[in-house]
């Protein structure tokens, strides 16, 4: 077993070596030698260049996502507190507009949606639709007939740009 | 240029690494993640998901969805799908054909060869197995490679002469490993190997899922195992309370609206204590114990003989966990690259000797402190900033402090400080023979360059004649490490105090050209200026330069200001007069307006 799990790592390839050892003496055109080593250095030179530019790309590309993933960041952290007022909302339920509590409670949550709206945060949280792992993550599942189906969204998710940034957590028929 | 990747075909997560510019980075999957989960699902529709999209679905769809694959690698284990049968390498073909798909997304070049890893403990078929799962996926196996062996490339510990013996202590999310390595002349070679297949992260958040639900049936009286949506709230937060009693003493559990009863809604909160937690886990990290004892003993060595400790997989952070290791080896473990990764980046790194891009790479040297040459009022003018990456060449003009200055003295320091003074002298030389000129006319470029083995070429020339006078340091950055820290810190604490001196030596240096240009302008211009304001300008100098022996920055300030406004009447007055004469002699243009930057800093002159 120990033999198979001898690896060598790292490759030595050192072709000087193997010149020097040579037996009989060849003669060496300095100039193709230095010609190689040109060709090497050149090479090592455009690949170089070559990662460069990638790397330039998208540092480009990365920056602009930092700045998103910047923003989403700090909406993730927000997330809870916005999932506390759905639930505080549904606890209420139609009760919720009878009481200056309750309004203040529902307006709170309607503010912060709508802010966060303008910042580009969509929410996940129609039902019913069709099953989708990119939006939805099936906590519950009942089989049923015909495709998979989204009946209750326990959880809203969220969307912010392109990014889903939490999928919706749903109970599943079908 | 296509790509090779090293890739961490791990049993609960996947990672992809690449060599690129000299570094080994993780590249981000489809969905921004730096890892994937190693699950594929068959949608009824026939789509493949691979990832976090097929952990999402796994619920509805548990047949067609596998997770752990790797525990069947190599075995005859098969999976019927909509009548074909799959093997284990064909599913794990799926996972390495996302991670393929997002690292060529992610490096916008082609990927076709891949250095991947697989547990010490693996035998000859799931080898084999694995190395066909990369086949079907679409990518040339370079090499299959030891998870243990790839952490220890990640932190280059093959790199020392010496014969090493290395411990890696890999806690993943649901299995335990500890290897013993020892290498020789670049070759890796596992000694033993020894862990616990049902051991990981996962059984640490279980154990705060479980306290959680105990207390709150105790306290609350209603049992949350049985709400599904309640678990789930649970598990994040308990992973939550994991990560954060790594780095803190106590978290806040706080489930608003956990649950409803008929007397209304219930909500969970409470503080859990890193006390608390560790006395909760203390079982699963007593239970690391008995394998790590296995593998010293089946490498016949003693404890003792343990070079490095190398940390592999997230729970590794747990700070009980990381206690029981430096209890067990006496040793601090290697940190610094992510343990979530570390594999990975070992694989990458393997990869990229494979494809000499490691050698190709000229591994690039940082200056570890500023170099720059001491100004007009002993200020020290920073040419090239620390942790420039080098070769590097870098200019900057300057000019004379005096009428008819013969020579400059060019005085190389090192270091952080504002002030010459507190900095390293590394070298000093003149320029002369500057042809009489009025002060601020002359330029004088010095140019700082350090070759890739950071010896320093300064040179400095006067634009005028051509004259150049240059010195080279060598070693200069030869400094102890420590000495480079002592430098850095020290400018820190200097900081505010440099910082005034600075500014005292800038109003100095102010006031100095000030009276130079007021008695420049008595002297050109004397005759057409009227007795009080000329005696009001030379009461002004005589109080500037009086102020100037002393040390009251205010006086300096107030003397500048007076000989300021002395002297703007004047030549508000001359050029009113100038105004009216039409045609009179436009004022010379001042120095500095030349096209080469001109630094407002004057090199002291030779003393």
């Amino acid at each position: 077993m120990s033999e198979d799990l001898n690896e060598a790592v790292l490759e030595e390839s050192e072709p000087e070596d193997v010149t020097g050892e040579h037996s009989e003496q060849l003669e060496v055109d300095p100039f193709a030698e230095l010609a190689a080593e040109r060709d090497q250095i050149t090479d090592a030179l455009t690949r170089l260049q070559a990662d460069f530019e990638n790397f330039r790309r998208r540092s480009n590309r990365e920056l602009s996502e930092a700045s998103s993933r910047g923003a989403s960041a700090v909406v993730l952290s927000l997330l809870p507190v916005l999932d506390a007022l759905d639930l505080a909302a549904a606890h209420l339920g139609e009760s919720a507009e009878a009481s200056a509590e309750g309004l203040a409670l529902v307006q709170a949550r309607s503010l912060l949606l709508d802010s966060l709206a303008k910042q580009g945060l969509e929410r996940l949280d129609g039902a019913p639709v069709v099953f989708d792992p990119q939006i939805h993550d099936a906590v519950m599942h009942a089989e049923g007939e015909g495709e998979p189906t989204v009946v209750e969204v326990m959880r809203a998710g969220y969307r912010l740009g392109e990014l889903v940034i939490r999928p919706a957590m749903v109970r599943v028929e079908g | 240029m296509a790509k090779a990747v090293g890739i961490d075909l791990g049993t609960t997560n996947s990672v992809v690494a690449v060599f690129e510019v000299g570094e080994p980075v993780v590249i981000p999957n489809a969905e921004g993640g730096r890892t994937t989960p190693s699950v594929v699902g068959f949608s009824k529709t026939g789509e493949v998901l691979v990832g976090e999209v097929a952990k999402r679905q796994a619920i509805t769809n548990p047949d067609r969805t596998i997770r752990s694959v790797k525990r069947h690698m190599g075995t005859s284990w098969t999976l019927p799908i909509d009548g074909k049968d799959y093997t284990a390498q064909e599913i794990s073909a799926r996972i390495l054909g996302k991670l393929k798909r997002d690292a060529e997304a992610y490096l916008g070049d082609e990927v076709t060869e891949a250095v991947i890893t697989v547990p010490a403990y693996f035998n000859d078929a799931q080898r084999t197995a694995t190395q066909e799962a990369g086949q079907i996926a679409g990518l040339k196996v370079l090499r299959i490679i030891n998870e243990p062996t790839a952490a220890a490339l990640a932190y280059g510990l093959e790199k020392d002469d010496e014969e090493q013996a290395i411990l890696v202590f890999d806690l993943g999310g649901g299995t335990f490993d500890v290897s013993v390595l020892e290498i020789a002349d670049n070759v890796f070679e596992v000694k033993s190997t020894s862990g616990d297949t049902s051991l990981g992260g996962d059984d640490w958040d279980q154990v705060i899922i479980d306290y959680l639900v105990k207390t709150f049936k105790d306290n609350e009286g209603v049992d949350l195992a049985a709400d599904k949506m309640a678990i789930q709230r649970l598990k994040e937060a308990a992973e939550k309370a994991k990560i954060e009693l790594s780095s803190l003493q106590e978290s806040a559990v706080n489930l608003p609206f956990i649950t409803a009863t008929s007397e209304g809604p219930k909500h969970l909160d409470l503080t859990l204590t890193r006390a608390k937690f560790n006395e909760l886990t203390a079982d699963l990290v007593e239970r690391c114990r008995a394998p790590f004892e296995a593998a010293i003993k089946d490498a016949k060595m003693s404890v003792g003989e343990i070079d490095h400790v190398v940390m592999v997989g997230g729970s590794t952070r747990i700070p009980a966990v990381q206690e029981l290791v430096h209890s067990l080896t006496g040793k601090d473990p290697h940190k610094g690259v992510n343990p979530d990764e570390v594999v990975a980046i070992g694989a990458a790194v393997q990869a990229g000797v494979l494809k000499g891009d490691v050698k190709d790479v000229l591994l690039l040297d940082v200056t570890p402190l500023s170099l720059g040459i001491e100004t007009k009022g002993g200020i020290m003018n920073k040419i090239i900033e620390r942790n420039t990456t080098i070769p590097t060449k870098r200019s900057q003009t300057y000019t004379t402090a005096d009428d008819n200055q013969p020579s400059v003295e060019i005085h190389v320091l090192q270091g952080e400080r504002e002030m010459a003074m507190y900095n390293k002298t590394l070298g000093k030389f003149q320029l002369v023979d500057i042809p009489p000129a009025p002060q601020g006319m002359p330029q004088i470029g010095v140019t700082f360059d350090i070759d890739a083995n950071g010896i320093v070429h300064v040179s400095a020339q006067d634009k005028a004649t051509g004259k150049t006078q240059s010195m080279t340091i060598t070693g200069q950055s030869s400094l102890a490490d420590e000495e480079i820290n002592r430098m850095v810190k020290d400018a820190e604490a200097h900081a505010d105090d440099d910082k005034r001196r600075r500014e005292e030596a800038e109003i100095r240096n102010q006031a100095d050209a000030l009276i130079y240009s007021t008695e420049k302008l008595l002297k050109d211009q004397g005759d057409k200026v009227e007795a009080e304001q000329r005696s009001e300008a030379e009461a002004a100098v005589a109080a500037t330069r009086e102020a100037l022996e002393g040390s009251d920055m205010e006086a300096i300030k107030t003397a500048t200001e007076r000989l300021s406004t002395a002297a703007q009447g004047i030549s508000a007055k001359l050029y009113e007069a100038g105004a009216t004469e039409a045609g009179g002699e436009e004022a010379s243009p001042s120095a500095a307006a030349n096209d080469d930057e001109v630094v407002d800093a004057e090199i002291i002159e030779e003393s």
